[in-house]
């Protein structure tokens, strides 16, 4: 993006939030296709898929959920592990609290509703060139679009089913989405560690119920990064 | 696991969903992070999404898959180049794609 199109204007931000998302957002699309099949493997009608893509609006959880529903899990386990997986917005969440402190509380709860690695990602990377007055815009014309892609494409999945050949292995889209983010977040060598740490542990712990090794792997990263920034300070 | 159990089960999960996103935000704008944990959460998204990412390059059923002919890790590490090199989502999203393609037509 040319610095003559930066956004003066909320409106301009929300625009600008849209158009930069819609590439990433196209590579959502395999992901909810993906989602809306394992939701009919798991017994849920094609309502219940849809429904519970726009009321969750979270990918990985919604995948491990629909793995332990299918799988028979009881009620409690089904909640836990969707926490698990989800502990990361926590983290999203606090980042996000200093930015979103000027928007009104309807707009924080939708702020707050709309938030997925996608538009988190993008509105940090873009915070300090846009500051607190439009970024906000930026992040909500962004998490606009994913959410209208994410239910839209969990319902054709969940339309086509087993329609689509196992031989296209869509399943691999799903990292490569949450790749496309993780490459412009290797900005120094700490955050390249914290990437290198956190990808390795939650890989080694990926035998752990709940996917709680992603999260365990997330909290070892970070302090890996936090460790290499202090250290070259001294 | 059906009928009125599922619907209460997904209302639960968004709540779950939500209140993990949303509780932060209206608490934490009141008081300032420790500068330790502010500058902790500079490093959540790298390590966050390298925990969603390495373990499908890098597994197999639940195994390590480190050997060098691992299809999806080879495609993988063709779309870490292409983002790098390009920074262009639907051409690393592709390339990683086809590069999958085409291992697996070579019967890897």
């Amino acid at each position: 993006m040319k610095p003559s199109a930066a956004p003066t204007t909320p409106p301009q931000a929300f625009g600008r939030g849209v158009l930069q998302i819609l590439p990433i957002s196209l590579g959502i699309i395999p992901f909810g296709l993906v989602t809306g099949i394992a939701g009919l493997n798991a017994g849920l009608s094609v309502a219940q898929i849809t429904f519970m893509s726009a009321l969750v609006y979270a990918g990985a959880a919604q995948l491990v959920a629909l793995q332990l529903i299918g799988a028979g899990a009881g009620v409690p386990f089904v909640l836990l592990a969707l926490l698990v997986v989800n502990l990361r917005y926590l983290m999203y969440s606090s980042a996000l609290a200093r930015p979103f402190a000027a928007l009104s509380p309807r707009l924080k709860a939708l702020a707050a509703f709309l938030m997925v690695d996608q538009n988190f990602a993008l509105m940090m990377g873009q915070y300090e060139a846009l500051g607190p007055r439009l970024a906000p815009w930026l992040y909500l014309g962004a998490g606009t679009v994913l959410w209208g892609v994410w239910v839209a494409s969990s319902y054709a999945g969940a339309l086509l089913g087993a329609q689509v050949p196992e031989g296209w292995s869509l399943d691999f889209a799903v990292p490569l989405c949450f790749l496309v983010l993780m490459v412009p977040a290797l900005r120094n060598r700490p955050s390249l560690l914290a990437a290198l740490v956190g990808g390795l542990v939650a890989t080694a712990l990926v035998g752990l119920p709940y996917r709680s090794g992603l999260f365990l792997g997330a909290l070892a990263g970070i302090a890996a990064g936090v460790w290499l920034e202090n250290r070259g300070h001294r | 696991m059906k009928g009125p159990l599922l619907w209460g089960v997904i209302l639960g999960l968004g709540l779950i969903a939500f209140a993990l996103r949303y509780y932060p935000i209206v608490l934490l704008e009141r008081f300032h992070l420790p500068p330790v944990l502010q500058q902790a959460l500079r490093y959540v998204p790298a390590a966050t999404l390298a925990g969603l990412v390495l373990p499908a390059l890098l597994t197999h059923e639940g195994h390590w898959a480190l050997h060098p002919l691992n299809p999806r890790l080879i495609a993988g590490g063709v779309a870490i180049f292409l983002a790098w090199r390009f920074k262009n989502v639907l051409l690393t999203l592709l390339g990683g794609m086809a590069t999958l393609w085409v291992l697996q037509g070579l019967g890897l």
